[in-house]
């Protein structure tokens, strides 16, 4: 008996043990122990020491250090696409123009100049080094930009640099590389030639895909291999990659031979790979971050924690995107009546709760004629907007012109991504159209990847979707709806629309190119071609000690370029 | 020994072939190409030319013959959606954390689950019985990114900021998320080893009370034997048989990765890029991991089953 009373407090306690020491028992030890980072909670007692790379402890002096997280593992190959790029890339390369507090200013080139119809541009390079020390020159763009298109270099979206002369031929290998529209005049100065107007183009160039790359170094470490390590890549940027260990922490330090290095105030960015959003708040709260983006419901305890929340305009807009095959969607009345039926506030106020009912297709806040923003210049340009009597109206005249009478032998499916904010949106649409409308409709959901194929295919009635900026220009948004656009999902086809977009771009007076795009975008919302819905928002927040982080609506959305620690 | 070892390994690179084959059909069989999930207006004509880069545009039966010639040399090519890296580069370096991640969620898990459940059958009917139930039920039914939640925000931010504030110190008892120190793998390994707990609990719960009203039991404890060897020599080694049947496919799953409590608490591990790689159309990469991960299942099942022999010497292998 004594025995098994011992036996059953012996392994009572064993059994506590586990559980309270837990993973105790693990096997395989870790290099260094990574010591907390610095707390910033709440008072804005800033304290020092940030972790570092294995933990190995590093205080810097005066806590220069600014610690962001982004979702994936970054790519950082000559093309560089992808969400998390759009935030490092802007640290790391620089374009020839980049984007200063506000307005457009010059990157790496210290001016530049474009003939009477904007189709051929001249950049003067400014003295200023890769941080290898390599100095910046006119053939690293000649190399960078001939790389992609002849498949020397990894290219996944070869449509952003058509507007260079035979860029296209030589992507579709009709021409050879060296008659592509870039060309190194001497070490300093490069020249662009385009194949039509683009007197956007130097809002154009921000966009990573026309950054240039070092031919030497490239052609040392192989290609191929470009972006993929820390000693794979260099900069021509404020900052380089010092280390990176895949999907946990990249340390960027600042780049010696950058010619504003002077006025860059922070001397270490840590970019953490967290996937998770509710982590990284959680680690914001904690003072390990000092940047985060969150949704809606995490607002309250950011607050709490004493923090300011702020919502930054991402331009993005959401849109309905109609098959025009449809039997029923051909009808340009139910379109029309599909739009007026759709309560856009509720939407955003009761769904979203972020961002604003869209009146238009172009986002607020996109470059207009360089003075005054496209919607600013353009106005309300939504025709059909919430009206539910009209709706009916509408949808009753719709219905005689196609032979119908009752709205219930309409049926359509809305097909959405399967993203938590498509999901709620395309729910909220059902309900409103059913109700409004009186009409049959289905939500279906699937992943990116399948949708946009059988978007491409017309396999669908109404797609649920949206689409950013990637440059600072109307373009950006209504180039995919001319007739001879290889990518118009929409079927979308309007002589009138076409005229006017194709007036615009050979436009060269800025304001009345604006006009002419701002028209083009009427005829296309009173077509109905699409029925624009919201302009997304994003809330964030930034940590007490950091001063001057800029959100944008295009790339690079968080930019530490002015930043300051206090 | 050595004719059945043999055996098995042949069998299982015919099964390795097999899963090889019906995966990279399966996976070309599903609508979208890797480059239509990141850019919405990619023109047909661009879209061509990068198939033709890739060799997509081949025939399927003539990719395959490249896919699999390519890993008989070894090469399980680029990653179509990770920036480019070679997928045995991911691999090696993402598998150890996950492995590491899973070998300390199932160390724990056993241990505690196998205690839990010889200590609930010992007592049937008392409480540390329906604390076994409870914990089963919570490790079953609650899922671990709600217990990663909970853990993260309690443990993490609440005890460990009150630790903080309490004592003046930097000291962050149990981190939010990030794999650095050993610190760091408490509360993601606990988690993700729950699963374990509950299931190992409740089987050997069972299993134990079937052994606890055997004969030889009985008479075992007519002999005078002490309850401690009974206990271990009789009981729990006859229970263990079904457990270990069980952990073979465990070891399978846990240490390949957990897509949910890497991505929850920011573990560099490989759980993530099954799910990614599907998502993207990453063909070399969701290819490069279903070869990975069939060799690793079916050498911990070959394992397990080897194991039999040293557990129980009943059981023999014979031609």
């Amino acid at each position: 008996m004594k025995s098994n009373r011992f036996w059953k407090k012996g392994l009572a306690l064993l059994l506590s043990a586990t559980f309270t020491l837990g993973t105790l028992a693990g096997c395989g030890t870790y290099e260094g122990d990574g010591s907390s980072a610095s707390n910033v909670q709440g008072s804005g007692n800033t304290q020092q020491a940030a972790a570092g790379v294995n933990g190995e402890v590093q205080t810097v002096d005066g806590n220069k250090i600014v610690k962001i997280a982004i979702a994936s593992d970054p790519e950082f190959t000559f093309d560089a696409i992808g969400d998390s790029l759009m935030v490092t890339n802007g640290l790391l390369r620089e374009g020839l123009t980049r984007y200063g507090d506000g307005v457009l200013t010059d990157g790496l080139a210290e001016s530049y100049e474009h003939n009477d119809d904007y189709t051929k541009w001249t950049f003067h390079l400014r003295e200023s080094g890769w941080n290898n020390g390599e100095p910046v020159t006119a053939d690293d763009w000649v190399y960078a930009i001939g790389a992609m298109l002849d498949g020397t270099a990894q290219l996944s979206f070869a449509d952003f640099l058509y507007e260079i002369k035979n860029a296209r031929e030589v992507y579709t290998k009709q021409k050879d590389v060296s008659e592509l529209g870039v060309k190194a005049i001497d070490e300093k100065t490069l020249e662009f030639e385009l194949a039509y107007p683009v007197t956007y183009f130097p809002y154009l160039i921000t966009h990573p895909m026309h950054f240039g790359y070092d031919r030497e170094f490239s052609e040392k470490v192989g290609v191929e291999n470009i972006g993929t390590e820390a000693q794979y890549s260099i900069s021509n940027g404020p900052f380089y990659i010092d280390s990176w260990e895949h999907d946990n922490l990249l340390v960027f330090k600042k780049n010696p031979y950058y010619w504003n290095k002077d006025n860059i105030k922070i001397d270490q960015v840590n970019v953490y790979v967290i996937p998770n959003q509710a982590t990284q708040v959680n680690l914001f709260l904690n003072g390990e971050l000092d940047v985060v983006d969150f949704a809606y419901q995490r607002q309250s305890a950011i607050e709490g924690a004493g923090f300011t929340t702020q919502v930054y305009n991402n331009g993005r807009t959401a849109y309905l995107n109609y098959n025009e095959s449809n039997a029923f969607l051909k009808n340009k009345h139910v379109r029309q009546a599909i739009s007026s039926a759709i309560d856009r506030e509720a939407i955003v106020n009761g769904v979203l709760h972020v961002g604003s009912p869209a009146d238009g297709l172009i986002p607020v806040g996109l470059a207009g004629d360089g003075k005054k923003s496209f919607r600013e210049i353009v106005g309300n340009n939504l025709p059909y907007s919430h009206n539910v009597d009209k709706a009916k109206e509408l949808l009753a005249q719709g219905l005689s012109e196609l032979g119908l009478s009752d709205p219930s032998d309409v049926s359509i499916t809305i097909l959405a991504s399967n993203t938590d904010e498509f999901i709620a949106v395309s729910g909220a649409i059902q309900q409103l159209l059913q109700e409004n409308l009186g009409i049959k409709v289905e939500v279906e959901t699937t992943d990116g990847s399948a949708l946009r194929t059988r978007r491409n295919a017309y396999e669908y009635d109404v797609v649920l979707q949206s689409w950013g900026a990637d440059w600072d220009d109307a373009t950006n948004f209504l180039g995919g709806y001319e007739h001879d656009a290889s990518a118009n999902p929409a079927l979308f086809i309007n002589e009138e629309f076409n005229d006017t977009y194709h007036k615009a771009t050979y436009s060269t007076d800025l304001t009345e190119r604006i006009k002419l795009l701002g028209k083009a975008e009427a005829i296309l919302l009173e077509e109905e071609g699409i029925t624009p819905l919201y302009y997304t928002g994003q809330y964030y927040a930034v940590s007490n000690r950091l001063k001057g982080v800029l959100r944008r609506a295009v790339v690079p959305y968080l930019d530490l370029y002015f930043a300051e620690v206090q | 020994m050595r004719n059945y070892i043999i055996k098995r390994i042949l069998l299982a690179i015919v099964t390795i072939f097999v899963v090889m084959t019906i995966t990279f059909f399966m996976m070309h069989a599903i609508p979208g190409t890797p480059f239509s999930t990141g850019n919405d207006t990619m023109s047909a004509e661009s879209l061509e030319v990068l198939m033709s880069r890739y060799g997509l545009d081949q025939p399927l039966y003539k990719q395959y013959v490249r896919y699999v010639t390519n890993i008989l040399k070894g090469d399980f090519g680029v990653s179509m959606s990770n920036g480019y890296r070679s997928v045995s580069d991911i691999i090696l370096t993402a598998f150890p954390v996950s492995a590491d991640l899973g070998l300390r969620a199932l160390i724990f898990g056993t241990i505690a689950g196998i205690l839990l459940g010889i200590e609930a059958a010992l007592h049937r009917g008392k409480p540390v019985d329906h604390l076994s139930t409870i914990v089963a039920i919570i490790g079953i039914s609650v899922p671990s990114f709600v217990l990663g939640t909970v853990f993260q925000t309690i443990l993490g931010l609440g005890f460990s900021g009150w630790f903080k504030a309490a004592f003046h110190t930097d000291f962050q008892v149990f981190p939010i998320a990030r794999w650095q120190s050993f610190r760091y793998t408490l509360i993601p390994s606990f988690v993700l080893g729950m699963g374990t707990v509950a299931g190992l609990a409740r089987l050997m719960r069972t299993s134990m009370l079937d052994v606890i009203g055997q004969d030889y039991v009985k008479t075992a404890k007519s002999k005078g034997i002490s309850n401690l060897a009974i206990v271990w020599k009789h009981e729990v080694r006859n229970a263990m048989m079904p457990v270990v049947t069980v952990l073979g496919r465990m070891i399978g799953g846990v240490v390949t990765g957990s897509y949910i409590i890497e991505s929850q608490f920011a573990i560099p591990g490989l759980g993530k890029y099954l799910v990614n790689s599907i998502t993207a159309r990453d063909y070399t990469m969701t290819m490069g991991l279903t070869v990975f991960y069939s060799i690793f299942i079916v050498l911990s099942m070959l394992l397990v089953d080897l194991m039999y022999c040293v557990i129980d010497p009943r059981v023999r292998i014979t031609k």
